[in-house]
Formats: structure tokens, C-alpha cells, sequence
């Protein structure tokens, strides 16, 4: 056997976040490797980082004894390392066999023929034999916004081996498969993978098919491969159990903490501490440091410009940190990607409300659950409406025909719709009628009740201050006063 | 596919002899016209090979007016009227300051792509309308065109150009159309839809745009010659201005992008209407070309050619219940 692919020190990162440390991996020809790790390890970094899409920022990649840092995905791709696509990248206005017959004009010609024509005979049977070997013949005239997302998957796949690559990437070959169709397609393609001599290397999250299909593991965990084992020996690693298949298991107890609408327990839920935060070249947060006991309540008072939605729009993701750490429990959100951190039970009601106005306002409450798939919604979605029954009357009404005061209840039903963990309420009594604001303070009061962690940015604390456990004063971007 | 069964090939041939037929029945008027056509169209033939990509130009004028000043430069200042020679130096030209230009133009797209190629255009515009050497806005005068040794005078050089632009455009159509055919030019939903999943393949989105627009800059070029031929006069208002890169534009949204026989079509159907709204309708015309193009984009969104593809989906259509009658 010979190294087909050899990583050494491989780094990257972006802005404060290590998406690639001290990577390296050695593959031999032949086999076939599973990468595991949860979201936001630093899987498809790698990927990304090996075929050339995006620049390391150190390190050596050999493949085939040639270096090939710093070349172009395509002059990668030519010399035989290829890749698929966790959402797969195929072009939809055209059929499964144009698709694959284009990935055979440019694989045969490199596009240099002027004059000669991409469609013949010959070429024609050596794509209907792809299609074959794939089992999506008969799939063959439907185009690709009408597959099946299967068949999407393997078309995909296809078409990323149209070269004959001595090394496939694989990310996540069976993610939005169903459940029963997975086993199915996976021989359909391990097989066909076999048959053309293709040693593979695929990104998982299902540990069913990496214990059937995979000789050897990789791990990984906040950029780092903690694990490099052959497989039964990676299931049974301590680091894997923990922090790759723990996973599981905190995703349930999240479920469960979710449906008794009280956050899990843990010390801190929210930590940050020396928070750097600019929009554009203005520097906004100057080392803030702030702390949400799980179970508190806690104010966040300063002024208009103080930097407090701008805190609160950098804790959701919606404006990247240039430095400081940022925990939610024992979870990074600085590593989490923006859109996965709704998934971990943080509630945010913006200033501004932002609602849809095209939906009714229990649909408004709702969306955030089409996106995270949060189990128990109605038992929720009780809980919200016992909490306030006035959203209850107006639940069926277009959200445009609410008013500022009615839309900023939706808004925070909305957020409570998620934040299972931590409420993060920015200007909660904010431009509402005296009578609304006493009405949210009494919520405020009952939620406090309930054990929730709230975060509350405010102008002044005249309304809330018998409520909070904690406040920081914030001005000019730094926390100026803590008690 | 071979050459016998390509319909495209044949209709273009059946045109060229149609056209070469025509030439002893049309007064010069519409000779004129024709010859016309086959220029505009050639430049919206350049505007459909980038359109197939997802990609359109408002500056294609510059290519045409480049095509059509070294045409008249050569006249002017080298004395050379030879159409083989300066039709083919028109062309290169074109197609090499596409060629540079497109270093930077590739790695544009959508308005962005559109509107710089409309700034380069207006660029030249400036630069023929201010020198006095260039002609200034007054332009340039062509000597009369010779061919080779032939060297025809009054109506019968009129015909000679007619006959000379209808064989070279066929054969301009022909190796278009194999480009089209090739992995090459149907790289074109790929750019479109997919530059990622196209360098994973194998090849750069910017470089098959890069190749594109020097086809369609070539195209221009030689559109922009046959042009100055026609008319025996190059000036910037005509020629390089930005509405006559809307002319373009238009020709190639009546057109359609289904084959490359429709831009020669529906070039000719632009000048017809224009000639005849101007001539019948002097206060109005601007008015009745803006109907027009409002009318085809709001009933054949695809151009004049989706009615071909429509007459044939009915063709198919019967054919298909034919044989089912049969089976049954």
C-alpha cells in the first residue's frame, strides 16, 4: 500500500474561531475512511481545505507525492482528488444524463475540442454505463430540481467520479436521506466505488453506516483530530464517546428540558468574557465580560448606542467577534455557526420585532420550530399562551394587522418558542403603551418564577429592577458597572 | 449527431441560397436592409452566446464600432479597401480587445458584467467623438470596396458586398453553431447555475465566460465591418453610442436564444419594423418599437424562436398520438 493523500500541520482559522489545528492524517490507497465529529468541528473545513477551495493557513497536502497547496480546485480535481457535496451541487434546469455528460465533456476534452462536439454516440454509452452502475437509469430524463433527494445524492456522487479519482471526498452522503432509503443507497454506492478502484473518505453523522461501511475513523473536535483508529476501536475511544457521541444524549435532554420549558442545569448559561465586537471599522464592544447564572435574571442597562443590541446580535451570530470567548454552557457559539445556535435553546427578540408579515401570528411563533424541528411544540406552544392569553385571541390574525404592542408579544412568544436554555429580550418595554409594558413585566415575572435565564437590555431599569438578580451597566461598549 | 441530420445546418444553407436567390428579385432598398440584418444580427448572435450562460451585455457597440472603425481607419489612412483584408482585420481586432478585456470582465456577473461592458463602450465613444484624427462626430468616409482584384463600381458594387456578406455570415452561423455543440459552448447552464460544482469538475467558470466573450467580441467585430461596408461611413453616434447597444440587446430579446439562426431572423424583423415606424410614422416610432418590445416580452418571453420550438412540440405531439393510434 502507498499514501495516497498526506496532511501534515494543517491550520486554519477564521477571525477568533480554529477551524483546522495540527491536522494530520496519512491515507492509504484502499480505504475507506469515516470523519466524524459534531457540527461545527471542522469537518468540511477539511475538505475544503485539501481540494483547494479555500486557503490554509499553514501546513503541507501531498497527494500522490505531489504538493499541492495553494493549487486551484479544478487542477486539483485534475490530478484525481474529488469531492461531493453535502448539499448536492448538481445543475438543476438540466437532466441526470446532461449533467453527467457535461462532467464527461470536461473530464475527456478539458474543454479544448472548439469545434467537436460534446454530444456522441460513444461518449452517450459511457454515460448511460454511469448511470447504470449507479442505479439512476431510470432517472435518466428528469431534471435535476425534480430528483428525488436520493437520487440528487448519487447523481452528485456520480459526477464526482467521472474522473476516476484515486481519492473521493464524500460529505455527507446520506444527510436528508430518509432513514429506510439510507442502507439502500449507500450499497448502491459503496459498490459501485469498489468497482472503479476508488479509495474514499466520507464525513458522517449516522454511526450506523460508519460502523458498517468504514475501516478506519477520524474524529474531530473544535478543529482538532482527536481520534485516528480503526473503527471499532474509535467507538470505544474515551474523547469519541464524549464529545462526538455524547452529542445524543445532550440533544434528548435538551428535548426533555424542552418540553418542561426549564433550562438544564449548569452553572453559567451564558459566559462571556473579553468580547471584541466592530461593524465596519467602528470598534462597538470594548472586553465585554458578562455572565448569565443558569436560573437568573439579568439586565443589561445603557443607553441608546451603548452596544447592547449590538451584544445580543453577536451572541446570536448575526454580527461576527473579532475577539473574546462567547459559552453557552459548555458549547462554543463562537464556533457554532449562526444558524445552529437557535438549535441550542437560545430565544432572541430583536428590537424591531421582525416579523413575518405575510403569516399569522402563531405561525410567526412557530417558525422558529420549522427550523430547529423542536419536539413537544403544542405542549410549548400551551405553555406560551398560558403565559400570555392575550396572543392566544390574536394568534389567527395577519401580523400586519397587529399592533406595535400586540407584534412585540409575538415577538416574544416567538423567542420563548426556542429559548429553552436562554432568553436573550432586547428592549422588551421598548416603544410599546404603558399598559403593554406593565403587562410584560408581569410575564417577565412569571417566567422568572418558572426558572428561565433571561438576559433583558433596557434603557432604564425603573420597570424591571425588582425583578433582576444581576445588572450590568453598559457604556460606550464596555460593562461599566456590575452588581 | 452527423452533418446530414443537423436540421440547423441545413435551414442555414437552405437560407444562404434563399438569400443568394433573392439578390436578382429586391430593389436596393431592401438589399440594403438585408445586408444590414446579417451585420446586427452577427453582434446579437455574440449577445446570445453569453445570454445561453446567464450572461447579457449593454456594451456590445464597442466591439461593433471597433469592427467598424478599422474598417474605416484602413480606408482612411492605409488606403486599403480590400473587404477580405479588412474584415478579417476588424474581427481580430475586436477579438483581442475582448481577449483583454475579459481578464478583468470574467470575474463579473449579472448588472455588474452588463454595466462595465456599457462603461467600455462609452469609453471609445468619448475617445472617436473628441479626435479629430478618428473623425470626430462627423466620422470617417469609406473608399469604394474592392475585392481582391475585383473592383466593382456604382449598383453592381452594392450587389457584390450583398452576395460577399451572405457567404461569409453562413459561414460565421456554421462554426458558431459547431461551437455551440461542443463541451465547450454547452458549458452554459454549468456557468449559469453552478461554478462551483464546474471547478469541481475540472474547469473554471471565468475561464469558459473568458472564451465565450471573445466569441461573442469576434462576432461583434465582424458585424460591426460588414456594417461599415454597407453603409461606406463609420461615425460614433451610429455606431458606438449606448443606444445602439440596446439595439442589440433588443434584437437579441425578439430573438430568443433557441438557435442560431434567430438573431438573423430577428434582426431583419427589427429593421423592417423600424425602417417602415420611421418612414409611416415619424412622430411615433420610438413608441411603437417600445410596444413591440413590450409585446414580445410579455407574450413570447423566449423570442421569435420558441414559436419554432412550439410548432414542433405540436409536430411531436402528433406524431407521438399518431403512433399510439397505431399501437392501439
Amino acid at each position: 500500500m502507498s499514501a495516497v493523500l498526506e496532511v501534515h500541520d494543517l491550520e486554519k482559522s477564521f477571525g477568533a474561531v480554529v477551524a483546522a489545528h495540527d491536522i494530520n492524517v496519512v491515507v492509504e490507497e484502499g480505504e475507506t475512511i469515516g470523519v466524524i465529529g459534531a457540527n461545527g468541528a471542522g469537518k468540511t473545513t477539511f475538505v475544503n481545505l485539501v481540494t483547494g477551495h479555500l486557503p490554509p493557513g499553514g501546513g503541507t497536502v501531498e497527494f500522490m507525492g505531489r504538493d499541492i497547496l495553494g493549487l486551484s480546485v479544478r487542477a486539483i480535481a485534475r490530478m484525481g482528488l474529488c469531492r461531493s457535496f453535502q448539499v448536492p451541487q448538481v445543475f438543476l434546469s438540466e437532466t441526470a444524463f446532461d449533467n453527467l455528460m457535461m462532467a464527461y465533456g470536461v473530464a475527456e476534452e478539458d474543454g479544448a475540442g472548439l469545434l467537436t462536439p460534446l454530444v456522441e454516440e460513444e461518449r452517450a454509452t459511457r454515460v448511460e454505463a454511469h448511470l447504470a452502475r449507479y442505479q439512476i437509469s431510470e432517472y435518466r430524463d428528469v431534471i435535476g430540481s425534480a430528483l428525488p433527494q436520493g437520487i440528487r445524492k448519487l447523481l452528485d456522487i456520480a459526477m464526482a467520479t467521472v474522473r476516476k479519482p484515486k481519492l473521493l471526498m464524500l460529505d455527507e452522503p446520506t444527510s436528508g436521506i430518509s432513514a429506510e432509503e439510507k442502507f439502500a443507497i449507500m450499497d448502491i454506492l459503496m459498490q459501485a466505488l469498489r468497482e472503479e478502484r476508488t479509495t474514499v473518505l466520507f464525513i458522517e453523522h449516522d454511526m450506523e453506516i460508519v460502523e458498517r461501511y468504514v475501516d478506519r475513523v477520524l474524529a474531530f473536535y473544535q478543529g482538532e483530530i482527536i481520534c485516528d483508529a480503526p473503527t471499532a476501536q474509535a467507538m470505544r475511544d474515551q474523547g469519541v464517546r464524549e464529545y462526538v457521541l455524547g452529542r445524543r444524549h445532550e440533544a434528548g435532554a435538551e428535548a426533555r428540558a424542552a418540553a418542561s420549558g426549564r433550562s438544564s442545569s449548569g452553572e453559567e448559561t451564558l459566559a462571556v468574557s473579553d468580547l471584541d465586537v466592530s461593524i465596519g471599522a467602528t470598534q462597538i464592544l470594548r472586553g465585554v465580560d458578562l455572565n448569565v447564572p443558569s436560573g437568573s435574571m439579568c439586565g443589561l442597562i445603557g443607553r441608546n448606542g451603548a452596544g447592547k443590541t449590538t451584544f445580543m446580535r453577536a451572541v446570536m451570530g448575526a454580527l461576527s467577534i473579532q475577539r473574546g470567548a462567547v459559552r453557552l454552557g459548555d458549547v462554543d457559539l463562537a464556533a457554532t455557526p449562526a444558524h445552529r445556535r437557535a438549535h441550542l435553546g437560545i430565544g432572541f427578540m430583536p428590537e424591531d420585532r421582525r416579523l413575518v408579515p405575510e403569516l399569522t401570528a402563531e405561525e410567526n411563533i412557530l417558525l422558529p420550530v420549522w427550523a430547529t424541528g423542536a419536539e413537544n411544540t403544542r405542549a410549548r406552544l400551551q405553555w406560551i399562551y398560558g403565559l400570555m392569553p392575550e396572543v392566544e385571541e390574536f394568534r389567527h390574525r395577519g401580523a400586519t394587522s397587529l399592533s406595535g404592542g400586540q407584534q412585540k408579544f409575538v415577538a416574544f412568544a416567538r423567542a420563548l418558542m426556542c429559548g429553552t436554555r436562554l432568553l436573550l429580550l432586547d428592549e422588551p418595554g421598548e416603544g410599546i403603551a404603558p399598559i403593554f409594558a406593565q403587562r410584560m413585566v408581569e410575564i417577565l415575572d412569571d417566567l422568572k418564577k418558572e426558572g428561565a435565564s433571561v438576559l433583558v437590555a433596557e434603557s432604564n431599569d425603573v420597570h424591571i429592577a425588582r425583578l433582576l438578580d444581576r445588572t450590568f451597566v453598559i457604556e460606550r461598549g464596555s460593562i461599566v458597572d456590575d452588581a | 449527431m452527423t452533418w446530414r441530420q443537423d436540421k440547423t445546418l441545413w435551414g442555414l444553407t437552405i437560407g444562404l441560397a434563399a438569400l443568394l436567390l433573392l439578390n436578382f428579385v429586391v430593389p436596393d432598398w431592401f438589399r440594403s436592409i438585408l445586408t444590414l440584418s446579417l451585420a446586427r444580427g452577427s453582434v446579437a448572435l455574440g449577445l446570445l452566446v453569453l445570454w445561453r450562460c446567464g450572461l447579457i451585455s449593454f456594451g456590445h457597440a464597442l466591439y461593433f464600432g471597433v469592427g467598424a472603425y478599422t474598417v474605416g481607419l484602413m480606408s482612411r489612412y492605409l488606403g486599403i479597401t480590400d473587404a477580405f483584408l479588412t474584415i478579417a482585420c476588424g474581427v481580430v481586432t475586436a477579438g483581442l480587445l475582448a481577449y483583454g478585456l475579459g481578464f478583468l470582465l470574467r470575474q463579473y456577473r449579472g448588472i455588474f458584467f452588463a454595466l462595465l461592458n456599457m462603461a467600455f463602450s462609452m469609453i471609445l465613444y468619448g475617445v472617436l467623438a473628441k479626435l479629430e484624427e478618428l473623425g470626430s462626430t462627423d466620422g470617417i468616409s469609406l473608399e469604394t470596396t474592392t475585392y481582391l482584384w475585383y473592383a466593382p463600381l456604382g449598383a453592381e458594387n452594392k450587389t457584390a458586398l450583398f452576395v460577399f456578406a451572405v457567404i461569409l455570415t453562413w459561414g460565421v452561423a456554421v462554426l458558431v453553431h459547431l461551437y455551440l455543440r461542443s463541451t465547450l459552448g454547452n458549458m452554459t447552464t454549468a456557468v449559469r447555475e453552478n461554478e462551483i460544482r464546474l471547478g469541481y469538475l475540472g474547469y473554471s467558470g471565468e475561464r469558459a465566460v473568458h472564451a465565450k466573450f471573445v466569441v461573442s467580441g469576434l462576432l461583434g467585430g465582424f458585424g460591426g465591418a460588414i456594417a461599415a461596408l454597407t453603409i461606406g461611413h463609420v461615425d460614433p453616434d451610429s455606431m458606438v453610442y449606448w443606444p445602439v447597444s440596446g439595439d442589440f440587446v433588443f434584437i437579441a430579446i425578439l430573438s430568443g436564444t433557441g438557435n442560431v439562426t434567430a438573431p438573423f431572423i430577428g434582426a431583419l424583423i427589427y429593421e423592417l419594423i423600424r425602417t417602415y415606424a420611421f418612414d409611416k410614422f415619424p412622430e411615433i416610432w420610438q413608441l411603437i418599437m417600445g410596444g413591440t418590445l413590450l409585446a414580445i416580452i410579455m407574450f413570447l418571453p423566449n423570442g421569435l424562436w420558441s414559436l419554432v420550438d412550439r410548432w414542433r412540440g405540436r409536430k411531436a405531439a402528433v406524431a407521438t398520438l399518431r403512433t399510439g393510434k397505431e399501437e392501439a
